[in-house]
């Protein structure tokens, strides 16, 4: 099982490092797969397990693509992965539509952690809500797509 | 302790994620990238923003303390300007002295005042050279500008001098174009009379008296005193002249002795 996790991962980090750019503005965005599959892994694994796998995929994310920002994605997809970890342990309380709310403010508190520190020295209030929305969508659409084809919830 | 335990491992997803996120950090804060730079600059700009009224506090506290000690050092630093003009004047006085000196003929011992006496009964200097430096009683003692008095007790390293103000303080003179004599007699303060001299010698404002050479103890031509007035009484035999003693009796620090 470890290990058909691991494949998938590595395909995802494939998949994620040769995924084009969409340009908005002058910024690029990248649909952030390893966001979706740390909450896949998230809802298959305790909570300790979300920080840890977090941990790695945000360690590794920062060697590839933010050397300048090392560190930074890691924090992120700890958090994250406290997070997602969370809301798979009180699954149950809430019904499926609270449940993609939730989903969607995890993702926002992603990305506004992530360009808030990636624009500090530029920071636009309106660029950043915009960066931040559009790929809070972004994922959010990739999310359902998956979750059409691989339901997160498949175990219940 | 087993409680703390206990709670740890109950915890131990806040404490690992809170390992995790501090781990991160670490990482991220020991970047030395543009960005990084930034992002520490803006965090401290923030910091100090939020803090500031405690910045201030404890600054204004500081500024108390910071005060004090500077207080401190003027202090000391007027008192090290003080000792230096002072210093200063001594050494132009010196100077000034060695030059006199080295003009002059007589044969000069400097001494320097160590304690003034302005008693009623005698007005008296000492000076810090004595028998050892072959100092006798009756010297006349000098400054640049005139006579100041005569030594009137000698001790080891030590003399006493009796002031030209004292009141038994005589001294002879010759004044005027045709250098009469008289006698100087002090008054009070630095003022005193010149006796002796007939009317019909004429002396004018600013005559300058000098000693006359006839008495044992004071060479000649030793400036004593300036004329400031003089009128003549018909009543009387002789001029009525007022004099201002020359020397500096009330603020010498060093006098020649002539020996």
């Amino acid at each position: 099982m470890i290990f058909f996790n691991i494949i998938i991962l590595l395909i995802v980090f494939f998949f994620q490092s040769i995924f084009p750019a969409i340009y908005f503005q002058s910024f690029k965005i990248y649909p952030d797969f390893l966001l979706i599959i740390l909450l896949y892994f998230s809802f298959n694994n305790t909570r300790l397990a979300s920080i840890s796998i977090g941990f790695c995929i945000g360690f590794i994310q920062d060697l590839i693509s933010e050397v300048e920002l090392i560190g930074i994605y890691s924090f992120i997809k700890s958090l994250i992965g406290y997070l997602f970890g969370s809301l798979k342990k009180y699954d149950g309380f809430y019904s499926k539509k609270i449940l993609n709310i939730f989903i969607f403010i995890i993702f926002t508190i992603h990305f506004s952690i992530y360009y808030f520190v990636k624009f500090n020295n530029i920071f636009d209030i309106i660029i950043f809500l915009k960066l931040v929305c559009i790929n809070s969508i972004i994922n959010m659409l990739l999310y359902f797509i998956l979750h059409k084809i691989f339901p997160l919830l498949e175990k219940k | 302790m087993i409680g703390i335990i206990r709670y740890i491992v109950y915890q131990k997803d806040i404490f690992f994620l809170i390992f995790v996120l501090l781990f991160s950090t670490t990482i991220f804060l020991s970047n030395d990238s543009d960005p990084v730079k930034k992002l520490k600059n803006n965090f401290t700009n923030y910091y100090t923003s939020i803090l500031g009224p405690f910045f201030w506090y404890k600054s204004a506290f500081d500024l108390k303390e910071k005060n004090a000690s500077l207080n401190e050092k003027i202090t000391r630093l007027e008192l090290e300007q003080n000792q230096l003009n002072s210093l200063s004047i001594e050494n132009k006085k010196l100077k000034e002295m060695l030059d006199y000196k080295q003009k002059n003929n007589l044969v000069l011992k400097l001494g320097e005042i160590t304690s003034h006496n302005m008693s009623p009964t005698i007005n008296s200097f000492s000076i810090n050279i004595g028998k050892n430096n072959n100092l006798e009683s009756n010297l006349p003692v000098i400054d640049m500008n005139g006579i100041i008095g005569k030594i009137f007790s000698v001790h080891n390293n030590k003399s006493v001098i009796q002031i030209v103000t004292d009141k038994n303080f005589r001294v002879s003179i010759r004044i005027g174009s045709n250098r009469t004599l008289g006698i100087f007699v002090p008054t009070h303060s630095k003022y005193g009379i010149i006796e002796g001299v007939p009317k019909s010698q004429k002396v004018e404002i600013d005559d300058i008296a000098v000693t006359s050479g006839i008495s044992d103890i004071y060479p000649p031509n030793i400036p004593v005193a300036k004329v400031i007035s003089s009128y003549i009484d018909n009543n009387q035999f002789f001029q009525n002249i007022t004099v201002e003693i020359l020397a500096d009796v009330y603020n010498p620090d060093f006098v020649f002795v002539i020996k």
